[in-house]
């Protein structure tokens, strides 16, 4: 019995694959495993690392908080902000953190400089991921076409 | 009637406004599509999230977990945030929503706030002179940070106490021809139920989600989920509002642009029906200006005509001729002039006029003479004058072919 996943934020639905066997969930209360008929389960979700398993291929996406739904056949994430690994760009990151440290520097207010804390944050866990997928020494084969570039 | 040309002057005004109106209608309905593909994206997150909060609800059974979700049992103030355009020529889209947001505010007939959402509403509601407590303008291409002041805005009232209740007036965005304006509840977050039909009448409902068949854990606790969940999805609520109005704002846009076509087309159409009209009755006028005038001539010269048959008058040419000179009379000999080259009929008639009516006396005269016969007669002076007298000297020997070939020696009766 499979696992139906849906990886959804506020802008659109970015990942839906309703015959996957693994899902590993960032929640707060720690890294969650989460097999076919797992019990019900809602849980919030800490910024890390979604792997979504399927017949030896995975996925792999960043997420920046959100609440999970689980249930014994279908996972629904509800992402604050999420990307594909695979598309995380260098380029972007380091624009991301430039901008967030400049805002330190300066300092504007507690609201700026939570904001800030927040890019720097999501521009570390970016870096991480994307260092993780692109340095594999033997490439893992992805459940979405590469063709498409993991855009759904 | 105006003439021809002040049709063919708003003949090309309606041209030009029909132009403009086809980019607008072309602009609109790509816009169309993209804001539609963007409501519809954001649709699963919204449902799924619904979906959570009614799960949790029931599971909690009316506990109240979290203050934006409990009904107040009293209504004092309510808030109201209307979703307009920034930008006109839309039809009735603008004035739709205005007039349902008022009369559903006028219809709970409790004291409103307002916070306007796109610049013709705040146009509107700031003549209306209603209490506004915000105004943002509606972005191009809006993304879920643009709408988050409106949301801490909402919120921030609503937790304070000064509103009881926040209603949302939107668009919704069914097809490309119809858009219907709903309100829609927007805090607290619990499905809105009113017993007055005229409300009832413009509230959305809130989407059907098979709920409480599952018992759920909470990790870490169901508190610690709302937190995370009820903030987002209240902005998010306010997101797609404005995504579905914006759908709606250009599928409007572009229905209004297609009929000012289509009327410009009609309007060119009967202009240009009114401009052939002036243009023939211009010529048939002209026509009638002259066949008048020939009918009056005509009239005349066929009451002379009757008049002379009657004898009443005698007969005498209309265009008198100038009476034969009593020498030519005398000497009863008259030549044609005319065989002179330069000398045509009313130069002969001139010269005759003047007493010269044979070859014999146009030979002898001077040119001086000949000048004053033909000023005198009102004519032009030929060119040909100063070879007259020589022709005429050929002519009055009788030496035709000598005159000929003089003849031939000149070009237009002047010596070459």
């Amino acid at each position: 019995m499979p696992i139906h996943v849906e990886v959804v934020t506020q802008e659109k639905k970015i990942f839906d694959e309703p015959n996957a066997d693994m899902v590993i969930i960032p929640a707060t209360e720690g890294v969650m495993g989460v097999l076919p008929r797992h019990a019900p389960v809602l849980t919030t979700m800490a910024f890390g690392e979604l792997i979504v398993r399927k017949a030896g291929r995975e996925e792999s996406f960043a997420i920046y908080g959100g609440v999970v739904d689980i249930r014994p056949d279908k996972v629904v994430v509800l992402a604050d902000l999420a990307e594909s690994s695979y598309d995380i760009t260098n380029e972007a990151i380091e624009a991301a953190r430039a901008s967030a440290e400049k805002l330190l520097q300066e300092g504007v207010g507690p609201e700026m400089n939570r904001e800030a804390a927040l890019a720097l944050r999501r521009a570390e866990l970016a870096t991480r991921l994307a260092r993780k997928v692109q340095g594999r020494v033997s490439p893992v084969m992805r459940i979405v076409d590469e063709d498409e570039g993991g855009k759904k | 009637m105006p003439t021809a040309r002040e049709i063919r002057k708003r003949i090309r005004s309606v041209k030009n406004i029909a132009q403009i109106t086809r980019a607008l209608e072309a602009v609109s309905a790509s816009r169309v599509r993209v804001a539609q593909s963007r409501a519809m994206s954001s649709r699963p997150y919204a449902e799924k999230a619904w979906e959570i909060l009614l799960n949790i609800q029931k599971a909690t059974q009316g506990r109240a977990l979290h203050p934006l979700l409990t009904r107040r049992d009293e209504i004092k103030n309510v808030m109201m945030i209307v979703i307009s355009s920034d930008r006109g020529l839309a039809g009735s889209y603008n004035t739709n929503i205005l007039r349902v947001a008022e009369r559903f505010v006028a219809r709970l007939g409790k004291p409103a706030q307002y916070i306007a959402f796109g610049r013709k509403g705040r146009d509107t509601l700031a003549r209306l002179r209603v209490n506004m407590v915000a105004e943002f303008s509606n972005p191009a291409n809006p993304s879920a940070s643009d709408v988050h002041p409106v949301a801490q805005i909402a919120i921030e009232e609503y937790l304070s106490g000064k509103v009881d209740e926040v209603f949302i007036a939107y668009t919704d965005f069914i097809n490309m021809l119809s858009q219907r304006p709903v309100v829609l509840s927007l805090l607290p977050l619990s499905p809105y139920e009113n017993t007055d039909e005229m409300v009832a009448e413009f509230v959305k409902e809130t989407p059907k989600v098979t709920a409480g068949a599952l018992i759920y854990e909470y990790e870490p606790n169901a508190a610690a989920i709302l937190d995370e969940i009820v903030p987002r999805f209240t902005e998010l609520q306010i997101y797609q509002a404005v995504l579905e109005s914006q759908a709606s704002e250009h599928a409007a846009r572009m229905v209004a642009m297609r009929n000012a076509s289509d009327n410009a087309k009609g309007l060119t159409d009967d202009l240009t029906l009114v401009y052939n009209k002036a243009r023939q009755s211009a010529i048939t006028s002209e026509i009638l200006d002259i066949v008048g005038g020939a009918n009056a001539l005509q009239q005349t010269l066929k009451a002379l005509a009757e008049a002379i048959s009657d004898g009443e008058v005698p007969a005498q040419p209309l265009f008198a001729k100038p009476a034969p000179s009593a020498a030519a009379k005398a000497n009863g000999k008259e030549d044609d002039l005319t065989r002179i080259e330069g000398i045509g009929p009313k130069i002969a008639a001139a010269l005759k006029a003047a007493g010269l009516h044979t070859f014999g006396q146009l030979a002898q005269a001077s040119e001086d003479e000949l000048k004053a016969a033909i000023q005198a007669a009102g004519l032009r002076l030929a060119p040909s004058l100063p070879t007259w007298a020589e022709q005429a000297s050929y002519a009055a020997s009788g030496n035709w072919d000598g005159l000929k070939a003089l003849q031939k020696t000149l070009v237009g009766g002047r010596k070459a």
